[in-house]
């Protein structure tokens, strides 16, 4: 992972035809797509299908987007409505009409809001350091986490130093994700 | 946010399945070559569709609705879902006076353009999609002019 430039910046560089821009953007928000696409419950042909299909539209959205900040929301929202058309056209999911994956002003939804937040988390390990981003990884990606004696020996530190660095380096992800309480 | 609230949101996110796609769309990295559209500029002539224009059809579902611009006059179908949650809106538009001209129809719902098509003058444009209110069908000139039509009010 390497740092990631400021959404406002990119939606700019790109409504100028940047081309370099644009190929940033999508590698930013590549995995939020897809496994959105994935979370309504497609498989994996039909989520790259849909994946496709919201590049496409934000490009054709560039200028009416009001506010770039709100990108990864923006796509959220659209890759569930996209992946909604994309099931009920191919005749893979007939069922009652969810209102929230048609719905471009969602509600407050749970899952859209952990989506969110699953992107802040990544654009926010850019943010770290090498050694604070394998601390979390350690910690908070691995199922189940590592031991202290595990994560000292991988990480060359004392064991009874692991504890105070990995409340440093959750902090310094919190800062790095720009949390607000 | 806690300390605590902050790691169990943290915790709740990363259960989420978080994939990176196939290497196979890489593609989409490469800038579209279709221009995205400007929004209409302030004064565009607009109109808006009313509940009644769309249940005109047989049976209620699916009116034909006719609207005259100036330099353009629209025939659409409107039909609203039937169980399945999607829209179809399909029409023609001729300019007027009568001109050779390609148009781009652009089929937009708040911050995203649903769909577009560029068609010759007087030839047809189709497009479905789930809609909810506020959606709008935008027709760019050639010339630089935006005729808007607005689809119905939510009831």
């Amino acid at each position: 992972m390497g740092s990631q430039v400021d959404v406002k910046t990119l939606v700019a560089q790109c409504r100028e035809g940047d081309e370099g821009a644009w190929k940033d953007l999508v590698s930013q928000y590549e995995n939020l797509v897809f496994s959105t696409a994935l979370q309504t419950g497609l498989d994996q042909d039909a989520a790259v299908d849909v994946f496709q299909q919201v590049w496409v539209e934000l490009h054709r959205s560039l200028f009416r987007i009001k506010d770039p900040q709100a990108l990864p929301r923006w796509l959220i929202v659209t890759t569930r409505r996209i992946s909604y058309r994309q099931a009920v056209t191919s005749g893979r999911w007939v069922r009652d009409l969810r209102e929230d994956l048609v719905d471009p002003t969602p509600r407050a939804d749970e899952v859209v809001s952990l989506l969110e937040l699953r992107q802040q988390i990544q654009d926010g390990m850019a943010g770290l350091d090498p050694r604070c981003r394998r601390v979390v990884e350690l910690f908070f990606f691995t199922e189940p986490p590592t031991s202290y004696q595990d994560a000292s020996t991988e990480l060359g530190l004392a064991e009874d130093s692991i504890g105070s660095l990995k409340s440093r380096c959750l902090d310094r992800l919190r800062k790095s994700m720009e949390v607000k309480p | 946010m806690s300390d605590n609230s902050f790691l169990d949101r943290l915790q709740k996110a990363l259960k989420l399945s978080w994939k990176e796609p196939p290497k196979e769309v890489d593609n989409a990295k490469a800038k579209p070559k279709e221009e995205p559209i400007q929004p209409p500029p302030p004064g565009s002539s607009a109109e808006t569709l009313t509940p009644a224009d769309i249940r005109s059809g047989p049976g209620g579902k699916g009116g034909m609705v006719s609207r005259s611009f100036p330099g353009l006059d629209v025939t659409l179908m409107v039909t609203p879902p039937d169980g399945d949650g999607l829209w179809e809106v399909r029409g023609r538009a001729w300019r007027n006076p009568k001109a050779d001209l390609d148009l781009t129809v652009v089929l937009v719902q708040g911050e995203n353009v649903l769909d577009q098509s560029v068609v010759a003058n007087g030839a047809s444009f189709s497009f479905q999609d789930s809609l909810s209110d506020a959606w709008s069908l935008e027709f760019h000139l050639a010339e630089g002019n935006v005729v808007v039509l607005d689809g119905p009010p939510k009831e």
